[in-house]
């Protein structure tokens, strides 16, 4: 499965600062929106390549472990102190998975498949993996794919509190969303240098014996060319962003990176290299 | 027909109001009898004030031993001293259901590359209304709720009970979930990426979600009424329905075909549908031309049909566009309610029985259509016979999301 | 100020901070604007969580949309309405 890897992009922020013109249309929004949002609007600005692509083939696969979940519980606290007739239906809204897709697609007009899926291991590869497959079977020609977390307290606590395998090393999600946009159509790239992404081998999933320990995920290696990259497996969407910057560097100096990323719980193999359009 | 594009379904159940299988559930529709099925909230589920009446299960779900012993051992691995939630319950009756329809036996999984999309809105939210509200006033919680949260993601219980390996997702598309669910299995085996895809959608009645549709003024105090004059809104259900997706190839028995999918965004509202339908259009010309037909022999359309004033209006705007008067619609909605993250996976189980028996059914809860609804209904205790064995089945998302599904029925 | 003046004040401060209307102030909005629609440009979801608003704030019901609809014309249908229907419930 082949895809070019226009642009990917990590944003990490307590509170995300919105453009003017976007404010209005954000006045309901909540901080996983915001996010999303913003994110969407950072890599869409560094290149011209979406006004190429038609909306109704413009694919967003959104993927996360809790969605929104601090928004459930501000619709909660409508209930609880206001009762049960007087829940806001603004706070409900949001508080439902696609809602933040849904103003991506209405602010920068993805009339394409949208999907919002829930992983709690690797969430940004198994949207990577459906990607993939929209982009090949001619289901879409651009996708873009989020993932994103914002961070609560409760369940950073609750974690916490639940008794951990001495190996686990202490986790606390905090925001943060991380954009890819993957083309297949060569066509539409400009003069200049991109990686294209080759899974081989994608098992990302295997079985785990205890689907706990999963979630609370483990340490992965991803190694490239002879170096190990260790890191923690819940940063691994972003360490693996992060890391697509200083391959690229890499890239400029030689033609290809193997990548191998491995854990308990799966592995994926893959090339990263770099293509330049000619004329 | 092109049998590379097939997809081949080789197993169905379902899990609602009106039926624990889908034989079940479409002879209940054929009998045309107005269920008692929409009644005020038991305790058993939550207490509430208000006064909507819903569709519901049982208090116990799993009943029987042999469904037990099939997910002790799951429950075990785990230290689960029970399943996490009733969501996961209605997933695990189902899949023991659909794995017995599809003369699988789990061990046969073990060496073969199977994927699991798994639909729901309710199922990936944390919903403990108690600990959140002790967490409030700084009170002891227990964090068990924690525990079953971060053990929930229903596709990886369904990897985990099976002990299988492959690609696993869930899908939170809202009331699109189930019809996404199936969607994206069937692009998972086109691709050779899975050799067989347990795929569907589940919803438990939720006091979270049946607060936050009445605080919408989405729900009526009655049985919804599908394109009825006097509609006023719909009523939540629960449910489970899974379907086994194979490659043609890899299949002895079948019990139909997915042909086609389509899936596009209105991109108009936070919550209500585009007016005119025009993403729901637009998908359903997407799978018809994914699925290779003339748009001439599709026989019915399984419509999304929630009884709210909107989404009817806006469904049928769209399939008035695109079928004349010779095609039967119908809802299902009247006999199980709105299942949200199930009602695709039910519906599309539902119309796979409907073109395998050629007949469809009608539309309880609609006695005198809106007179600006111009599209074919088929009302309650109508019946029409089908023409061939390829039908729609639909789903129109909160948030603007439009999926649809071409089905047909075996040889 | 009399009752209604004062009411229609309150509504204007309610609706610009619960339905986040960041880039209107209270005074700038007419008593006569549209609220839906044209004028302030409030859609469908703004109308429900007004229902909610009004019950909160004031204690008065709205039965449906219907019923709202009339009502949300503008601040000045809106706060002849609550007063209305406060003097009816007592």
């Amino acid at each position: 499965m082949t895809a070019i890897l226009l642009k990917s992009i990590l944003i990490n922020n307590e509170e995300s600062n919105i453009s003017k013109a976007l404010t209005r249309k954000l006045r309901r929004a909540d901080n996983f929106t915001k996010l999303c949002v913003k994110v969407t609007q950072n890599i869409l600005n560094q290149n011209n390549i979406i006004n190429n692509i038609s909306p109704e083939s413009r694919a967003i696969i959104l993927a996360t472990r809790f969605g929104p979940i601090e928004t459930n519980f501000r619709y909660l606290d409508t209930v609880f102190d206001f009762g049960e007739e007087q829940g806001s239906p603004i706070l409900f809204s949001h508080s439902v998975h696609n809602t933040a897709s849904g103003y991506i697609s209405r602010i920068f007009n993805f009339k394409g498949p949208i999907y919002n899926i829930s992983s709690y291991s690797y969430p940004l590869f198994s949207a990577l993996l459906t990607a993939l497959e929209l982009l090949e079977q001619k289901l879409a020609e651009l996708v873009l794919i989020i993932e994103a977390e914002t961070k609560s307290d409760l369940l950073n606590q609750g974690i916490k509190d639940i008794s951990l395998n001495n190996n686990h090393t202490e986790i606390a999600f905090f925001n943060y969303a991380i954009a890819w946009i993957l083309i297949k159509n060569i066509k539409y790239i400009n003069n200049e240098i991109y990686n294209i992404l080759i899974i081989d081998n994608f098992k990302l999933i295997e079985y785990n014996n205890n689907i706990l320990s999963s979630s609370l995920l483990e340490e992965v290696k991803i190694t490239y060319k002879d170096t190990v990259i260790k890191t923690d497996i819940y940063h691994l969407g972003i360490k693996f962003t992060q890391n697509l910057k200083e391959i690229h560097n890499i890239l400029a100096y030689q033609d290809n990176i193997n990548f191998h990323i491995k854990s308990k719980i799966g592995y994926i193999d893959g090339k990263l290299y770099k293509i330049k359009k000619e004329g | 027909m092109n049998q590379t594009n097939q997809v081949a379904v080789i197993g169905c159940a379902i899990l609602c109001a009106a039926g624990s299988s889908d034989k079940d559930f479409f002879e209940t529709t054929i009998a045309q009898t107005t269920p008692d099925n929409c009644r005020p909230i038991p305790n058993y589920l939550f207490k509430t004030r208000l006064e909507y009446p819903a569709f519901f299960l049982e208090r116990e779900i799993i009943t029987k031993k042999e469904v037990w012993n099939f997910i002790s051992p799951f429950l075990e691995r785990n230290n689960l001293p029970k399943c996490p939630n009733r969501t996961i319950e209605l997933l695990l009756q189902c899949l023991y259901d659909v794995l017995i329809d599809a003369n699988l036996q789990p061990k046969e999984l073990k060496n073969k590359k199977v994927g699991v999309v798994i639909g729901t809105t309710v199922g990936s939210t944390f919903n403990n209304e108690e600990y959140y509200k002790a967490y409030r006033e700084k009170k002891y919680k227990d964090p068990i709720a924690i525990k079953n949260y971060l053990s929930s993601n229903l596709a990886q219980v369904i990897q985990n009970v099976l002990e299988i390996k492959g690609p696993c997702m869930v899908v939170n598309n809202a009331c699109a979930s189930g019809t996404d669910a199936i969607g994206i299995a069937s692009i998972w085996v086109k691709s050779g990426l899975c050799d067989l895809v347990i795929a569907g959608g589940v919803d438990e009645l939720s006091k979270i979600a049946y607060l936050g549709f009445s605080n919408l003024q989405l729900t009526s105090k009655f049985p919804c009424k599908p394109f009825d004059i006097s509609r006023n809104g719909l009523n939540l259900g629960e449910g489970a329905a899974l379907m086994v997706l194979s490659s043609p190839k890899y299949t002895i028995q079948t019990k139909g075909f997915i042909l086609g999918y389509g899936c596009i965004a209105d991109a108009y509202h936070p919550t209500a549908p585009h007016p005119r339908g025009e993403g729901l259009k637009k998908a359903i010309k997407q799978a018809i031309t994914q699925a290779n037909i003339d748009i001439k022999s599709i026989s019915m359309v399984n419509a999304h049909g929630t009884g709210t004033i909107a989404n009817d209006y806006a469904e049928a705007a769209a399939l008035e566009k695109l079928f004349n008067d010779s095609v039967p619609i119908v809802s299902t909605k009247g006999l199980t309610g709105h299942c949200l993250g199930a009602a695709g996976a039910i519906e599309a189980l539902w119309t796979l029985c409907a073109l395998n028996n050629m007949l469809c059914p009608g539309t309880i809860g609609l006695h005198q259509k809106d007179p600006n609804i111009k599209i074919n209904v088929i009302p309650e205790k109508e019946q029409v016979n089908l023409k061939n064995k390829i039908g729609i089945s639909q789903s129109l998302a909160f948030g603007g999301g439009n999926s649809c599904i071409i089905l047909m029925g075996k040889d | 100020m009399n009752e209604l003046e004062k009411l229609k004040k309150e509504l204007k401060e309610i609706i610009v901070r619960d339905l986040k209307l960041v880039d209107v102030k209270p005074e700038e909005i007419n008593d006569t604007d549209p609220l839906f629609g044209e004028g302030l440009g409030l859609d469908s979801l703004d109308a429900v969580e007004l229902v909610v608003i009004i019950q909160k704030n004031f204690g008065v019901q709205i039965i449906d949309m219907e019923e709202g609809r009339k009502a949300f014309e503008s601040i000045e249908t809106l706060a002849k309405f609550i007063l209305e229907r406060q003097k009816e419930n007592s």
